[in-house]
């Protein structure tokens, strides 16, 4: 014990300094975010906000705020707090990390309050916009801000009208995700409004061209397309989706249906599903 | 000898101390000698043979691995939830846990596994599946709501097997009374089998009635019925052009008045319903599952409407000879309900379940996933069907005959909303709790329609408030983390890519959001 002893001391005080130098980084933080450990993203970003380096320090404030928004148990106290602190990234610059400041105060004022402030929603995300439409974070937002003016601005107005209005922030999505959840965000507008559903057409077929949506989503869109195209009279394209979905989507449950269609269409009804696909004999 | 007596007691107490040491001591000293990596498993299906089927997969994997030792532990279902819940909590949970409903902050306590379900599983080496995806080998693709969690857009469970409920028939009795071999064919044909056991009983004075059933199993019928015999509606209340509506979309549509409990169409499901009622054991609604169960193995129903999860236990107690049929439904050519009704009918696509999922703090991850991947193979499916007579979840895997009476019918229609569940919590509970006023005494299709009509619109908007709240927290949180894992993108090349909530996630807020804003039914 008397010749161990100092040794296990030693380790131990050697474990301690290796610890120690080894500093949080801003990775960590976000690395904390997105396994939803706000509250250690919180204690991380609130460290490095003091860091001498000032775009360090400025971005673990934007991760601390954006780590508030979610700490549990969240508040709205806690989340005017953040939106504070995003206010004060908004306003001392245009960087990333004040686009990114800007997208917040959208999403604070449209979802993250429990009251929601529709107009100051969209306001901010036309502040974003106008400050730069091609940066990633007003990509991600012209479709919320879409969704916002559809379901929520202004609900005296005519959803045709909705529509349409949306509809010219189409030019302004650059990136094919932005663009896709753009048309997927009208097309289903269309439909929840009840408009003629052969508005909703374009839109679906623009996102199906583009694909980026899920899996799920692109066979709904498939069936739209036929669907849509069979109602309009086109067959060949209601032909053309129909098997579309059968070939990328063995063990879809709407086969049958779709079969029954193509037969109604005078069409190749498609072989049955593949049955070992689906685990039977 | 005085001595003796005066200190027994304590010699008593010091050979026990001494025994209970020595077996502490013994038991320790086995562990250290064990440099086996031990990993656990729980799951709650102690039905028929699974567990067997299970033990017999461990042994299995011991045997191909023997630096690996797991441990089953099957814990009765009532006690399953909170027991997990309190082991994920106290942070002494299995390395791998079966999903169980209701799990809230499912990834605080496990870790997805997508980077994983895209390899290879290496145990299908030799066999037709050898190279491809693991998440290619499940029957359903890793489709299902257990092993993809769509508000997170992430996979967590791996699934085991599936379910179909069955018409399992005893075929003695069925041939002494009907002189029928088979099992009926089409509605009318089971309608006239009934009869037939109705009036055998009223003859013979007995406890004997056409179909076995009880309030955990009639659900499973009550759906598939509804929704095949409202096809028709579904088609007409497809507004978004998709070939299939879900029950929420249902119950929104319901609240915009496009369907009501005066529509034609569900007052002839009710009277379906109303006809299940009639020939099913009295006072069903009170009976649990073993009632049911127990009268048809004691012969006092000549049939009993079973998930297949228990059909594997009639095998071990029924002393006569079984089939399963599927509740054959009205079709088109059905002279009252066929108008309202186009088939043929899909049991819906295949969704496996008996998920497990990885826990987030395991200290085993490769040993808990390298043991997952065999339980999944086709040698472990195989075993699985085999011993427990449950679905396999691998494709390719023959069930085993049994089980093959219970493989699910995928090919066919399926609208995909049983006009019944709506929006889940309160309004599937108001809708069944009444069923008293359809199948009870003096009750029927009228008094059902009158006991329901005045509430459902406020159990609907009851859910919708909890489902408006719980998806906008939806967004809120995988903005956090969307932001996160944009900015631990690398630096010189950034994703230029915020991939928040899907647009569909986040359009259902406002679709939520409408729905509760129109005027409730007078």
């Amino acid at each position: 014990m008397s010749t161990r002893g100092p040794a296990i001391v030693m380790c131990a005080g050697a474990m301690l300094i290796a610890t120690a130098a080894r500093a949080v980084t801003l990775a960590d933080g976000w690395r904390a975010l997105a396994g939803y450990r706000a509250d250690d993203a919180a204690a991380i970003f609130a460290r490095l906000a003091q860091a001498p380096d000032t775009a360090t320090a400025r971005e673990a404030s934007f991760g601390g705020a954006v780590a508030l928004l979610v700490k549990q148990p969240t508040s709205d106290a806690q989340t005017l707090a953040a939106q504070r602190r995003f206010a004060e990234l908004a306003e001392s610059g245009r960087d990333d990390v004040g686009l990114g400041a800007r997208f917040y105060l959208a999403r604070i004022a449209q979802h993250h309050l429990s009251t929601p402030d529709n107009a100051a929603a969209a306001r901010a995300y036309r502040e974003l916009i106008q400050a730069d439409a091609d940066s990633r974070w007003a990509q991600a937002a012209l479709s919320r801000y879409a969704m916002l003016q559809l379901y929520a601005l202004d609900e005296t107005q005519p959803p045709e009208e909705r529509v349409n209005h949306v509809e010219k922030l189409v030019p302004l999505a650059k990136t094919p995700a932005a663009q896709c959840d753009l048309h997927r965000a009208i097309a289903d507008a269309v439909f929840q409004f009840r408009l003629p559903p052969q508005r909703a057409l374009p839109h679906l077929l623009a996102a199906e061209k583009l694909n980026r949506m899920d899996a799920v989503a692109r066979a709904d869109v498939l069936v739209q397309i036929a669907e849509l195209s069979r109602a309009a009279g086109d067959t060949a394209r209601a032909r053309e989706f129909y098997a579309k979905l059968l070939h990328e989507f063995p063990r879809d449950q709407r086969h049958t249906m779709v079969r029954q269609r193509l037969e109604a269409l005078g069409g190749e009804a498609g072989r049955p599903t593949d049955a070992t696909a689906d685990g039977h004999e | 000898m005085h001595f003796l007596r005066r200190y027994a007691a304590l010699f008593v107490l010091a050979a026990a101390y001494l025994v209970a040491a020595a077996v502490v001591f013994h038991r320790s000293t086995e562990k250290r000698e064990d440099a086996r990596v031990t990993i656990r498993f729980s799951q709650w299906q102690l039905e028929g043979t699974v567990r067997d089927a299970l033990d017999a997969i461990i042994r299995r994997y011991e045997e191909l691995n023997p630096h690996v030792h797991v441990e089953q532990i099957a814990v009765p279902d009532t006690v399953y939830l909170p027991w997990i819940q309190t082991q994920m909590v106290g942070g002494t949970g299995p390395d791998l846990a079966e999903f169980v409903w209701v799990w809230p902050n499912l990834p605080r306590y496990f870790q997805p596994v997508d980077d994983e379900i895209v390899k290879p599983n290496p145990y299908n080496r030799g066999t037709p599946l050898e190279g491809v995806p693991w998440r290619d080998t499940n029957v359903d693709g890793m489709t299902n709501e257990d092993s993809y969690v769509k508000a997170l857009n992430r996979h967590y469970g791996i699934t085991l097997t599936s379910h179909v409920p069955r018409i399992v028939y005893n075929k003695t009795l069925l041939k002494k009374i009907t002189g029928r071999d088979g099992p009926p064919r089409t509605y009318r044909e089971f309608l006239a089998v009934c009869g037939d056991v109705k009036r055998y009983a009223d003859e013979h004075h007995l406890t004997l009635a056409p179909l076995g059933m009880s309030k955990d199993s009639y659900s499973f019928i009550m759906y598939a019925l509804t929704a095949c015999q409202l096809t028709n509606l579904a088609e007409r209340l497809d507004f978004e052009h998709r070939l299939r509506i879900t029950d929420i979309e249902a119950a929104g549509a319901y609240l915009r008045g496009e369907w009501n409990y005066d529509t034609p169409d569900v007052i002839a499901a009710l009277q379906l319903l109303r006809e299940l009622g009639e020939v099913s054991t009295p006072g069903f609604l009170q009976r649990n599952r073993d009632s049911a169960l127990t009268d048809f193995v004691n012969e006092r129903a000549v049939m009993v409407e079973v998930p297949s999860w228990d059909a594997s236990s009639l095998l071990r107690m029924c002393p006569f000879p079984i089939g399963a049929f599927r509740y054959p439904h009205p079709r088109e050519d059905d002279p009252v309900y066929g108008r309202f009704t186009r088939g043929p009918f899909s049991e819906g696509p295949v969704l496996t379940g008996m998920a497990f999922m990885l826990n987030r703090h395991t200290q085993h991850r490769e040993e808990a996933l390298d043991f997952l991947r065999f339980l999944t193979s086709v040698e472990g499916a195989t075993m699985f069907t085999q011993i427990s007579h449950w679905q396999p979840a691998t494709i390719g895997v023959k069930p085993s005959d049994f089980a093959a009476q219970f493989t699910q019918e995928t090919e066919g229609v399926a609208w995909g909303s049983s006009f019944m569940t709506l929006t889940g919590t309160d309004a599937m509970n108001y809708v069944r709790t009444h069923l008293n006023a359809l199948w009870g005494s003096g009750g029927g299709v009228e008094q059902y329609r009158a006991a329901i009509r005045d509430g459902v619109d406020g159990a609907i908007r009851e859910d919708l408030r909890r489902m408006e709240s719980a998806a906008r927290h939806n967004v809120c949180r995988e903005d956090a983390v969307a932001t996160a894992e944009l900015m631990l993108a690398p630096r010189d090349e950034p994703s230029p890519e915020l991939r928040l909530a899907t647009v569909t996630n986040e359009r259902a807020v406002y679709l939520y959001r409408g729905w509760l804003a129109l005027p409730p039914k007078p």
